[in-house]
């Protein structure tokens, strides 16, 4: 296998990386198959789940780059040809302040409707350009000379284009100057030359293209023309919550009007919760399964996303390391995982003297009378767990011992002074799993970890030290922290919190660690939270950049809605890395109402509903 | 030797000081969990694994066109003259060849006692040469540094690194000699005695940090160019030592052009910075750029040319890392030098050709019936296309690349 590549690990983030890029470092996560399907698919995830990279990997240039192990099991030549159309940020922050004046409003759709199919088009004869040319496997189009100026010819009639060159750059050169046009026109409007802005839209017939009926002109004009081409194509929308929202519900709308064994796929990204979504899922609406299915990159069960976790970590090792140690081996056992140990392995982990799990009980037994009750409570003997045939009491031990972990790691004996005592680098947290549970299935995590390891020569090592590995997992979770930190939040309208919406994190963080490690043992304290109606809408607000951030996940069980539009009647857990700062295990137990949570919360007295400030 | 690669590293600004008043990109300590957002650092993955070539980039020579530090400090000139040392091994390079930039010396004496170039000379190895071999290296310096330029021989190839910054920290602070650079009427007659002494090369390379002469389009209100840098063209474009690449630093704005003179007119390549923070005007024309310069002495003789090359590019950008350079700020990915076209004359044999074409001709198509034409500098290229527009030939060049010409025109 090639060496490891860093350079294009260098960039975390997809978005600058070219098709190949992209390919070099790519491990299919399970959903790749069903994305790879000839339906219309959308993507779920927050920031760094690895969206872009997934959708990116749908062009044809990704594709033949990609030389991975797994390649042959997904039946790539078998789909669609996916030309995807990147996010321009700059050009909506101009139709956001279009749309913000009444007065150019009305302007605003149907320029964001004219810029978006403009990018379509550009990247589908991107894509196109490069089917055809000589480096080209999968998706190989024959296009002779005459043939392409005749393409052109046919497309540029139809899209209104005037190219210079009858060639395929040549129309791809006009459409780019087109979107230059476009934003010259918005930026009439903007400084107020209405007269001159409504002329320029008479005048350019370009803006009411509908994008499926030029898509499908194209693959129609390329099925005569060229003596081999793709028969299907995919338009690939990478962060569709940034289009415009009128735009957005076209666009999904479309997944119902269009059926899939047309020759037109969708595959859109979306983060978690996308505004306006709700309002978009009417009876009429394309419906899940029927019209369209969903891919989701967060793992509300952190053992879902281990395999994938796995194939990441493993594929990188194997660049970096001589040897062939697997993941669990250079990083070791996971306590926050040790419940899955059964038969041998449990008694194993539970023999006296020197189970890690007898250990851990014995250890914290005999510093926390609460546990020393419970443990009699409930008819345990320490010494000879290994004897236990209940199956509910050995599954108690599994659990009590997520607890005790970290109170035995966190609590001082009883009777100390100070209840916490610090530890600088909590070994609880290292581990194979639980390195995988911290980094919640995504890459950008992964591979930042696996990068800052090697940089530091740890990778060298047999096996990579427990503090060294925590030592990372919390400078990963400073860095999000701060992250967090630049999120605005303003529990009072008089006083922005100074943490931004890490501060209302951090109450529900202070909160389930207060159960956990303060109060007396209990073998099931809450670690997760629903939302109420009666929260207010701006700490909803805070919650959903939260959620789209990776910092809260959604505890989809079966039955949930798989698109939210609002929070509420929802359950979340705090994703782990910041479970981790708060000294809590890696678990997800029972949900409590985040208004107990805050209520209850000391600290938090500025997170009551805004009221109207009298006398103002 | 059919050709000399060249690695063209400039202005690196390494700093050991926190805070963005050092204004680089390149720090001996990078921020924690970010190793690899430091374009020195990174270079190292770069030179292994370009995103656009198949094979790793190697070099027959590494040259340094100065200001490896940021207002002389002493650590952070060590780091990069060692992350240099490595570049060089790295590479496969014969010689890692530099030169003092005005940052290097500490003209201002914040670190030493009236001895500009105390720290630079205890540089280790010496400074401003490496090739491994340690008498010569030592040699190379005490030349260098006694008087103000050195020689280096790699295969065909004949180098000069000029210290345009030699006489920094002389004179009183109204004469501001660091803020510009000087080569002296007797350097220049020294250099001549030692280019006349032996047979004219395949190729010269001059290695300096300031510019020889102003630079027009940019920083209009800047007069740092080099005193004297008029005599040392005239030496230059003499004829009389062979062809002449000059490559230098200190603007940070990346250009390649011919410079003053006739048919040996030298070619100047502007080299832009590798990783000051590029700020004011700068900060929209030019990028952190790295380069690889390859000198093809077999097409030159095949040509008929007495000097033909093309320049690869790397972009650098925070947050992004080394990529082909496509930002249309510096140097384009591939650019060529070498062949100064008769521009009329050049339209009229597109022309010809194009006529013929089916639909359109691609640029490469073009190079294969002209080769020559696939040694033009930007400028020339981007004028070229004009030319064939105005003259109703058709052309498709984004950011003045010739990419395809219409066929069956005029």
């Amino acid at each position: 296998m090639k060496p490891l590549r860093t350079t294009t690990y260098e960039s975390f983030n997809a978005r600058s990386k070219r098709p190949r890029e992209v390919a070099e470092t790519f491990v299919p996560p399970q959903s790749f198959r069903t994305l790879l399907t000839n339906t219309h698919t959308v993507v779920i995830g927050p920031r760094g789940s690895g969206k872009t990279t997934l959708l990116k990997m749908l062009q044809p240039e990704a594709l033949d780059a990609w030389s991975d192990e797994s390649r042959d099991e997904f039946p790539l030549s078998a789909g669609y040809c996916g030309s995807f159309v990147g996010t321009d940020i700059v050009w909506r922050e101009q139709l956001d302040s279009l749309k913000a004046n009444p007065r150019t409003a009305k302007y605003a759709d149907v320029l964001s409707s004219g810029a978006f199919v403009t990018q379509v088009l550009r990247s589908l004869l991107r894509t196109l350009r490069y089917t055809a040319s000589s480096e080209a496997i999968i998706f190989r189009t024959v296009l002779s000379r005459s043939a392409e100026a005749e393409l052109v010819r046919s497309l540029a009639d139809a899209w209104y284009a005037t190219p210079s060159l009858p060639s395929l750059a040549g129309l791809e050169l006009s459409l780019h100057q087109r979107a230059g046009r476009i934003g010259q026109i918005a930026e009439e409007l903007r400084v107020g030359n209405e007269a001159l802005a409504s002329a320029l839209l008479e005048a350019h017939p370009y803006l009411a293209i509908d994008v499926v009926q030029a898509t499908d002109f194209m693959i129609e004009a390329l099925g005569v023309l060229a003596d081999s081409r793709p028969d299907r194509w995919a338009i690939v929308v990478d962060e569709l919550e940034l289009a415009p929202r009128r735009l957005r519900s076209r666009l999904f709308r479309d997944l119902r009007s269009r059926s899939s064994d047309e020759r037109i796929l969708f595959k859109f990204s979306l983060t978690p919760q996308t505004e306006g979504l709700a309002s978009d899922i009417t009876p009429d609406a394309p419906q899940l399964g029927q019209d369209y299915e969903i891919v989701h990159l967060t793992y509300p069960h952190k053992v879902e996303g281990y395999v994938f976790s796995r194939n990441l970590v493993e594929s990188m090792l194997s660049r970096i390391r001589a040897d062939d140690w697997p993941a669990s081996r250079v990083f070791g056992r996971s306590e926050f995982d040790s419940g899955r140990r059964e038969g041998v392995e449990f008694r194993a982990e539970y023999r006296a003297p020197n189970g890690a799990g007898y250990k851990r009980l014995t250890s914290l037994a005999a510093k926390d009378r609460s546990f020393s009750a419970f443990v009699q409570e409930h008819g345990l003997d320490l010494e000879r767990l290994t004897e236990l045939t209940d199956g509910r009491r050995a599954a108690d031990v599994r659990k009590a011992r997520y607890i005790a972990a970290v109170r035995d790691t966190f609590r001082q004996p009883d009777g100390s002074k100070t209840t916490l005592r610090t530890v600088k680098n909590p070994v609880v947290y290292a581990g194979e799993t639980n390195f995988y549970a911290l980094c919640e299935g995504n890459p950008r995590l992964l591979i930042g970890v696996v990068l800052s390891l090697m940089n530091a020569g740890q990778l060298e090592r047999r096996d990579v030290r427990r503090n060294v590995q925590v030592r990372q997992y919390f400078e990963a979770a400073d860095r999000f922290r701060n992250r967090l930190r630049t999120v605005p939040f303003a529990p009072d309208t008089r006083r922005p919190a100074k943490d931004g919406v890490l501060s209302l994190l951090d109450v529900i963080g202070a909160y389930f660690a207060d159960r956990v490690l303060r109060d007396p043992f209990n073998i099931d304290p809450p670690l997760s939270f629903s939302v109420g109606r009666e929260i207010p809408e701006h700490v909803h607000a805070a919650l959903v950049d939260a959620l789209n951030l990776g910092a809260i996940i959604y505890m989809r069980e079966k039955g949930d809605p798989e698109l939210i539009d609002k929070l509420y009647g929802r359950r979340f857990r705090l994703c782990y890395l910041l479970a981790m700062w708060h000294k809590l295990p890696l678990i997800a137990t029972r949900p409590i109402s985040l208004s107990s949570i805050l209520s209850t919360s000391a600290v938090s007295p500025p997170l009551q509903p805004v009221l109207p400030l009298e006398n103002e | 030797m059919n050709e000399l690669k060249i690695a063209v590293i400039s202005d690196i600004h390494a700093s050991d000081q926190d805070g963005e008043e050092a204004r680089t990109h390149v720090r001996t300590s990078p921020p924690s969990g970010q190793p690899l957002r430091d374009p020195l650092r990174s270079l190292d993955h770069l030179l292994d694994d370009p995103l656009d070539l198949d094979e790793p980039i190697r070099a027959d020579v590494l040259l340094c066109a100065g200001d490896m530090t940021n207002q002389a400090r002493p650590a952070a000139l060590e780091h990069a003259w060692n992350a240099l040392v490595r570049f060089r091994e790295k590479l496969g390079a014969s010689a890692l060849v530099a030169t003092a930039g005005n940052h290097d010396l500490d003209s201002r004496f914040s670190y030493t006692d009236h001895d500009t170039r105390g720290v630079m000379l205890e540089l280790e190895p010496s400074f401003p040469a490496y090739t491994g071999a340690r008498i010569v290296d030592f040699n190379t310096s005490n030349h260098y540094w006694a008087r103000d330029y050195a020689v280096v021989k790699i295969g065909a190839c004949r180098i000069v690194t000029i210290n345009s910054a030699a006489f920094h920290g002389v004179g009183d602070q109204t004469h501001m000699e660091w803020k510009h650079g000087r080569v002296t009427s007797r350097t220049v007659a020294r250099l001549r005695r030692t280019l006349a002494a032996e047979p004219a090369p395949a190729l010269n390379v001059l290695l300096c940090h300031h510019h020889p002469f102003r630079i027009g389009d940019v920083d209009l209100d800047d007069y740092s160019e080099m005193r004297g840098g008029e005599e040392l063209i005239e030496l230059l474009r003499s004829g009389n030592f062979g062809r002449w690449l000059v490559i230098h630093g200190h603007k940070h704005y990346a250009r390649m052009t011919y410079g003053p003179g006739g048919s040996n007119a030298p070619l100047v390549l502007s080299a832009g910075s590798l990783g000051a923070d590029l700020y004011g005007e700068l900060s929209g024309r030019t990028s952190n750029q790295f380069y690889l310069v390859r000198c093809r002495l077999d097409a030159a003789e095949e040509l008929g040319m007495s000097l033909a090359g093309t320049v690869d590019a790397w972009d650098w950008a925070p947050n992004i890392g080394w990529r082909p350079a496509t930002s249309g700020l510096g140097l384009p990915n591939r650019s060529g030098f070498g062949h100064i076209p008769d521009i009329p004359g050049t339209v009229q044999q597109i022309a010809h050709i194009s006529e013929a074409a089916p639909a359109y001709l691609s640029w490469n198509e073009v190079c294969q019936t002209y080769p020559k034409l696939a040694y033009l500098i930007p400028e020339d290229e981007a004028a070229l296309a004009e030319a064939l527009r105005r003259s109703g030939v058709e052309v498709l060049s984004p950011n003045g690349k010739i990419l395809q010409i219409r066929g069956g025109s005029k």
